[in-house]
Order: structure tokens, then C-alpha cells, then sequence
């Protein structure tokens, strides 16, 4: 058995080492909200924070994992009142949603490492998480309005 | 295409609740009231709505939310007539039921843009009724004529002072008859306060916190995944295939050829997907072995220099071009591209002794029925309301089916698929997943198959591809 801490919690699941964190998230932990879109860390829907660090957990070994603290969205609060998810929801980013548990884990840990980015700092940060709505504009403008939310703001 | 093709049975199903329901089935012919059983201490005069004694206020959607808002937008209608605060609602997302086809089209489907255009008015006469009837019971109980009661968001006020929440009268409005269309009034636009102003999603708290399910979330137990290795060719065919090696990945439990290409079942998708990386496939060359970029190409250069059908002829075009003062000619060309939605293509059936249930994200629900139909032996999907909040996926892109089915040694159990084949995705889910159930020996003459809605909201839609479009002058 594998020993995986995932938000706070242990699991010992029975996965080969190889397997990615992905699956052993979705299929044997049932956390489904992080999801699959393209396998090889070229969407961002499977963001995750491995100690505090964005990962792609698609293309991360269970193994990889082992000894660290996993945090996916289910984890991110336990109400949806994490800074960046009030923002999202008082913007309405979300359109299909697919992607969104990925850029939202990506907003969460850039604020952490960056607590006022600029426009050109979110880019970056966010470049790797693609939205098929395309839903750009509003998640930079959430990501400034996470990070005033941070810094004491007000919910609307 | 007849509009009233939804007929009085599928009324009838759902009428138990309220007495006299009969007029309902004039109000709205297309959209009467459709199968799901209404809770004890629940109001359900219509297939779009459901008010409970808790005040809960529940409004069905026969439309697959993928981003567009549809699961805003519409129960917002309902609810301007209502009088209750759109973001109070609740929302549904229909199973199949011919309550939700289209007024027109006798088919089930999301898309056209025509999700508002053609349910509006039939939303706003739900919700008039759904508030009068309420009125109507609360003047009863009250003794005071209807017409001096108003409303506003769920609440019934008298001029007397008196006021109680829509809640309160759940239990007589289900008694009494529904009004005939012609007496129940819309509002004046001018009345408005929710229609034409702002509205936030309700599906977004859900939607950042890992809440909201898709298709390819749904988890039941001892589900087994499948993927398909489809060929690299459109329409190329399997020769052999050597599945020795993928059957010795752990968790793979079996491997089996379908029409779209061979199927690795697995415990769990990695596994499975591990299972086809082991395949080793001979495929042959089918109706698209000389299909490319190239030769579609040539070919559309080809129409371009014939005579082609005349549409509409107005005015003289060359004429006027002949006069024009700057004149510019570009030419634009779209490459063959898949829409490519993020969520990958897939479906979850579970074969039951007697029936197959299946979550499909989809949107176009009755297409998944004929689909069925015409592929597998199972009789098609029945009548069947889902539970809350659902969505569909769809598209021109990557096709993944999922199938799965409960762990019997009886009836070997089932799969998922996911692919990169790229085409007709629309009508791909179904007959993948039944081709791979007829596959595994899951015919079962006769069984019934019911249709749902994957939990919750969607996927992306795909209805724009980010092509690439070349000018050339």
C-alpha cells in the first residue's frame, strides 16, 4: 500500500508507484474534482498544490507524492470562501467549468507566492491552464480581486 | 413535426398532483407535464417547476448547460412570473422527456442559440400559472378575492396586513384545477424585475469548489473504465491485434475488439490506459486511407471553379463591384481541425438484468435515443426525470466513451473509451457505448434503458474552434 496525505487526510491506496497522482485521485481517492483533460501536462485541468507548489497531478507519479502534502479543490476550503473562490463566484467566471478547478488551484497558489500580481505576473502564472470558453479576461480580473480580498477587501 | 407530439400519455404521468390537470395539457401542448413523481408536500403543476413546503422553488431545464448560462437564463424567465428571486432557485437538469422537446422539432436538444427563443414564452406562462394557482389557494385560505393579493419573491401579501411564504400553500394549490391559458396574465415588460437585468450563475460555487459533476465523474461502484484504441486513419479497420502484453498490465480485465477500434477494460482508467499503450494493432486501410489536408483541399479548389447552386440572387453584385472604389480580395481558408472540449468525450452505462442505465453527457438527448436504438438491442431510454443539476458535453472533437456496468459474473462487467478519433462526436457516444456493450455479450433483447443526466453541469461545448483561418491576397 501507498501512503498519500491528501488534504490533511491519509489514504493507503494499492496503485502502482508509476500511477499518475491523477488517477489515483479521481479513481481510487473518488476526489473527482480534479479533472482530466489532456493527460500530458499541456491543459492545466489537473492543477493541483503539492506542498503549496502548483503541479500538473497528470503527469506526477503517486510515488512522486508520497511524504508530501497533496491539496486538491476539494481541499482548497471547506465552503467555498477561499479568496479566490469568492472572487470567482462574484465575477462569474465560470462558464462550462471543466477547467476551472485547475485555474483556480493556479490563482490560489500564485496569491500565495505573490500577493499583487500584475497583469503580466497572472499571465504567466496562468499560461498553462487553457479555458475552452475562454474565459481569460474575467479570470485575470477575479485573480486582482482575490488578491484585494486578501488584503482585507470586502466581499461584494 | 408535429408541436403536439409529446401527447397525452406523458402528461398523464406526471398529473397525479394536481386535480383537474387536464386544462394544463391545453395551456401548453409541447411542453406538458413530464415523468417525475412530485414529493408528498410538493407543487408540481407543470414539468418545468416544483414548489416545495419548504419554500424551496425547483425549476427543470430540458437543456444542457455547457457555460452558455442556460441554467441562469431560463429559470430566470420562469421566475420573473413567479415572483421569486432567480437567485433563490434551485435548478434541474431533465433526463429525457418529450416535456423538454422542442416547441417545433420533436427532439430533445441544446443548440441553434434557440435555448431562450424557444421556451420563453412557454417559461413565462409556467411561472404565471405556477403564481396563480398559489394565489388563488392563499385567497381561499384567506377568504380575500385573488386580485387584491400581490407578490413578491415567494411571498403572498393581503391588504390586510397578512403575508405567508408560497410554501404555506403547496398542499392547497396542488388541489386545485389549472387555469385555462387564456385567463392567466403575463406581466408588462415594464413590470419586470429580473428579465433584462443582470443575473449572477448558480452554478458557480459548485463549479470552484470540485463540486459540480460531469459526465466523466460519475463514480458507481465496481465501475470498470474502458478506453479505445481507435485507428490513426479515419475509418481504418482492425487487421489483428496483439493483446498479450496489455493484458498483463495489472487491473486490465479484458480486451475486446469493437467496431471503432479494441477496447481495454480495466479497475481503473490508468490501467486501462497503460492497457491500450501495451496494444500492439494491425489496422487496414478504410474509406479514409487517402483522406488529408491536402487532397480536401484540392478538391474545395475544385467546387470553387464550378457553377455552383443559386441561393438568392438580388441586385447586380458585379456591377457594383465594377464600381467600387477600393476593392479587396482576400481569400480564407478554415483547416479540418476538431473543436477539441476539455472534458474528453464519455458515457456511463450499468446493465441491469432487465434495463441499462446510462449518464451520458450529451446535448441532444433524443439523438442519444435513436442512437440506442439503432445499435443495441436494449428497447430505448423511458421516460425518466434525473437528479439535480446535470449537463452535457458534445461536439465535433475527441471521443471518449465510458461504459460500466456492475460486477456480476453473470453479465461480465463494462468499460470507458476515450479516444483521439475526430468526426461525427454528436451520435459517437451512443454507438460507441453500444457497440462495446453488444461487444461484451451485454445484448439483452428487450431491456429497457434509462437515460440520465450526469449530476451536474458540463463540459465545454466546443462550439467555436480556435481555428486558424489563413488570408491569402
Amino acid at each position: 500500500l501507498i501512503s498519500l496525505t491528501v488534504n490533511g487526510e491519509q489514504h493507503d491506496i494499492d496503485a502502482d508507484p508509476q500511477m499518475p497522482l491523477l488517477w489515483a485521485l479521481r479513481d481510487l481517492i473518488k476526489l473527482t474534482g480534479t479533472k482530466y483533460g489532456c493527460g500530458i501536462a499541456q491543459c492545466g485541468a489537473c492543477t493541483i498544490h503539492i506542498d503549496g507548489q502548483p503541479a500538473r497531478a497528470c503527469v506526477t507519479t503517486v510515488s512522486a507524492a508520497v511524504g508530501t502534502e497533496i491539496r486538491t479543490i476539494e481541499g482548497l476550503s471547506p465552503d467555498a470562501t477561499h479568496p479566490v473562490q469568492q472572487a470567482w463566484i462574484e465575477l462569474d467566471v465560470v462558464q462550462c467549468g471543466y477547467c476551472q478547478s485547475g485555474q483556480v488551484m493556479a490563482a490560489a497558489a500564485l496569491l500565495e507566492q505573490n500577493p499583487s500580481p500584475t497583469d503580466a505576473e497572472i499571465d504567466a502564472a496562468m499560461n498553462g491552464n487553457i479555458c475552452r470558453c475562454g474565459t481569460y479576461p474575467r479570470i485575470r480580473a477575479a485573480v486582482k480581486r482575490a488578491a484585494e480580498l486578501m488584503r482585507g477587501g470586502q466581499p461584494a | 413535426l408535429s408541436p403536439a407530439n409529446t401527447g397525452r400519455r406523458h402528461f398523464l404521468i406526471g398529473v397525479g398532483v394536481i386535480a383537474g390537470g387536464v386544462a394544463a395539457g391545453q395551456l401548453l401542448r409541447p411542453y406538458l407535464v413530464g415523468g417525475s413523481e412530485a414529493a408528498p408536500k410538493e407543487f408540481k403543476p407543470h414539468a418545468f417547476v416544483r414548489i416545495g413546503a419548504d419554500d424551496r422553488v425547483t425549476v427543470i431545464i430540458g437543456k444542457s448547460e455547457m457555460g452558455q448560462g442556460v441554467s441562469i437564463g431560463l429559470p430566470m424567465i420562469l421566475a420573473e412570473e413567479l415572483d421569486v428571486n432567480p437567485q433563490r432557485l434551485a435548478v434541474e437538469i431533465a433526463g429525457i422527456d418529450p416535456a423538454f422537446n422542442h416547441p417545433f422539432i420533436p427532439a430533445q436538444f441544446t443548440g441553434g442559440s434557440m435555448s431562450v427563443m424557444t421556451t420563453y414564452e412557454a417559461l413565462r406562462r409556467v411561472g404565471a400559472t405556477a403564481r396563480r394557482m398559489i394565489v388563488q389557494a392563499a385567497a381561499t385560505e384567506w377568504g380575500v378575492p385573488a386580485a387584491q393579493l400581490r407578490t413578491e419573491d415567494g411571498v403572498v401579501f393581503a391588504p390586510d396586513g397578512r403575508s405567508a411564504t408560497y410554501g404555506k400553500f403547496v398542499e392547497a394549490a396542488s388541489g386545485r384545477p389549472v387555469p385555462a391559458q387564456e385567463s392567466v396574465a403575463l406581466k408588462n415588460r415594464a413590470d419586470f424585475r429580473y428579465i433584462g437585468k443582470p443575473q449572477r450563475r448558480l452554478d458557480s460555487r459548485i463549479k470552484v469548489n470540485g463540486a459540480a459533476q460531469f459526465g466523466i465523474d460519475v463514480n458507481l461502484p465496481n465501475m470498470l473504465v474502458a478506453v479505445v484504441a481507435r485507428p490513426p486513419q479515419f475509418g481504418a479497420l482492425v487487421r489483428s491485434f496483439d493483446a498479450s502484453q496489455a493484458r498483463a498490465v495489472r487491473g486490465v480485465v479484458e480486451v475486446k475488439p469493437v467496431p471503432s477500434g479494441v477496447a481495454v477494460i480495466a479497475e481503473h482508467t490508468w490501467a486501462a490506459i497503460k492497457g491500450r499503450g501495451a496494444l500492439r494493432i494491425e489496422w487496414r486501410d478504410g474509406p479514409g486511407a487517402t483522406l488529408s489536408t491536402a487532397r480536401l483541399r484540392t478538391e474545395h479548389r475544385a467546387l470553387l471553379a464550378r457553377t455552383g447552386l443559386l441561393a438568392k440572387n438580388q441586385g447586380d453584385a458585379l456591377a457594383a463591384l465594377s464600381e467600387a472604389r477600393r476593392k479587396i480580395d482576400v481569400e480564407y481558408e478554415l483547416p479540418y481541425l476538431a473543436h477539441a472540449c476539455m472534458e474528453p468525450l464519455n458515457a456511463v452505462a450499468w446493465v441491469k438484468n432487465d434495463r441499462c442505465e446510462m449518464w451520458v453527457a450529451r446535448k441532444a438527448s433524443r439523438r442519444m435515443r435513436y442512437s440506442w436504438r439503432k445499435h443495441s438491442a436494449f428497447r430505448p431510454p423511458t421516460s425518466r426525470s434525473t437528479p439535480p443539476f446535470s449537463v452535457a458535453a458534445s461536439g465535433v472533437a475527441r471521443v471518449a466513451t465510458r461504459i460500466f456496468r456492475s460486477r456480476r459474473r453473470t453479465s461480465p462487467r463494462v468499460s470507458i473509451g476515450r479516444s483521439r478519433w475526430c468526426g461525427r462526436a454528436k451520435t459517437i457516444p451512443a454507438a460507441a457505448t453500444t457497440d462495446l456493450l453488444a461487444s461484451i455479450g451485454c445484448k439483452r433483447p428487450s431491456a429497457p434503458m434509462v437515460c440520465r443526466s450526469p449530476t451536474s453541469i458540463a463540459t465545454s461545448a466546443s462550439r467555436y474552434s480556435p481555428t486558424r483561418s489563413s488570408a491569402v491576397r
